[in-house]
């Protein structure tokens, strides 16, 4: 990575993060995707580096007070789950999410914290303070931790309504 | 006669009522004043943006993607400062920022909303960072050079002709572009702000720094209505803050108990 990029994606103003233009490439499903059903943990690396070229080191703010870098934006994972809690909090909402741990027989259940903007740009994105409820079901599609823990910025999400915060004209 | 006096107390009484009540009103001059200015009035952005915080339209994406990637035209002094700059900043440990945001960046690629509101004295841009814009039009000039200080927004002073919004700006110390380019002190900034049509505002921006530029450095920006969204929600850095800094790192904090 170039010292320009690395900067880029470290832009941190007051309120401001560093975004992908990947974030914005249209969804594309995985085989994985295809081939897991609902209730397990859908790994679906996307290497949108190829598929977007140029514009990925592209750095695009949004309402954050943090560097963007703690999430990998090369990667999109797709979660299904039960909501536990929508924080509907500044500087960033978050989704609590309740997902059956692959392969785990017992059930066990991992809760991932899933970083969204602003509560004034969710509204803006069409979403309200109850878009979410505890126990909901939703698919939502993240840019993973780096680190692998369970958690990652949102990029789109669906519940039973369909798409969660459509974006008015 | 003590009912005449009575009389003519209360009269006196209603009077001085009603003339300390007409002295809280907007004069006549100033409601004329008002008739004369546009209707800026409700809630502006730069760029569409959804849930993410970012455009969900290519198109949209491409137009701010473009406006963070501006760099002004610097001398080759200021470019190689900048360069350096940049090169040093790359392998800092993060840090948080505060909340503060300024000028002229923020009206070059602004990722806020704001209220626009338009006095005969002063035009307020209200963003939703918890920061304001105060452009004055009372004929005031900028303070003397012993009394100026620098500040994120700068000093703003301008006059109406016709319908456009002439801004004369100095004195600020924020960023000249999201790539966290700067510009002197000398830089000094002149807008001509004015509504294309009942949905859209146009800021023509020149500027001017005979210590940093090689040229004057022109911009035009286009800020467009919000469709769905009657109030301001202001943005807080303090609230609910998930990403701490540990051992030089941004991390992703559980929910709080």
């Amino acid at each position: 990575m170039t010292n320009r990029s690395r900067w880029l994606v470290a832009i941190r103003f007051s309120a401001l993060v560093a975004l992908p233009a990947t974030m914005m490439a249209p969804e594309i499903p995985t085989a994985a995707q295809a081939r897991y059903g609902t209730g397990k943990r859908i790994v679906a690396v996307a290497w949108r580096m190829l598929l977007t070229g140029a514009v990925l080191t592209l750095a695009l703010p949004v309402f954050a007070h943090h560097s963007f870098g703690i999430f990998d934006r090369n990667k999109r994972t797709t979660l299904v789950g039960t909501v536990k809690e929508l924080q509907w909090t500044n500087p960033h909402c978050f989704i609590q999410l309740l997902v059956a741990r692959e392969g785990d027989a017992q059930g066990t259940q991992d809760e991932w914290s899933i970083e969204m903007a602003s509560p004034g740009q969710l509204v803006r994105g069409g979403w309200k303070p109850r878009t979410l409820k505890p126990g909901d079901k939703i698919t939502v599609v993240i840019f993973p931790m780096r680190d692998g823990s369970k958690g990652g910025y949102f990029v789109s999400g669906t519940g039973s309504n369909g798409k969660l915060g459509a974006t008015p004209r | 006669m003590n009912n005449l006096r009575g009389f003519r107390l209360a009269a006196l009484l209603m009077l001085i009522s009603v003339s300390s009540v007409s002295a809280e009103l907007n004069s006549a001059q100033r409601v004329r004043a008002f008739s004369k200015l546009p209707n800026w009035s409700g809630l502006w952005e730069q760029f569409e943006t959804g849930a993410t915080g970012a455009p969900d339209d290519p198109a949209e994406l491409k137009r701010m993607v473009e406006s963070f990637r501006l760099h002004p035209p610097y001398n080759a002094e200021w470019e190689a400062k900048s360069q350096a700059l940049k090169a040093a900043r790359a392998n800092k440990p993060d840090k948080p920022f505060g909340c503060i945001v300024g000028f002229p960046a923020m009206m070059i690629g602004s990722p806020y909303i704001f209220e626009a509101m338009v006095t005969p004295e002063e035009t307020a841009l209200i963003f939703s960072g918890r920061s304001t814009r105060h452009i004055y039009t009372d004929g005031r000039a900028h303070p003397p050079p012993d009394e100026i200080f620098a500040t994120p927004w700068g000093d703003s002073v301008g006059h109406w002709e016709g319908q456009t919004l002439v801004v004369d700006t100095v004195a600020t110390n924020w960023y000249a572009t999201w790539d966290r380019e700067t510009l002197s002190e000398q830089a000094r900034f002149t807008e001509r702000i004015r509504m294309l049509d009942k949905n859209t505002l146009e800021d023509q921006i020149t500027v001017e720094d005979p210590i940093a530029l090689s040229r004057p450095w022109k911009l035009t920006r286009q800020y467009h209505r919000v469709p769905n969204m009657n109030r301001l929600y202001d943005e807080v850095c303090e609230e609910n803050d998930r990403n701490p800094v540990v051992n030089g790192k941004f991390t992703l904090a559980p929910p709080k108990p």
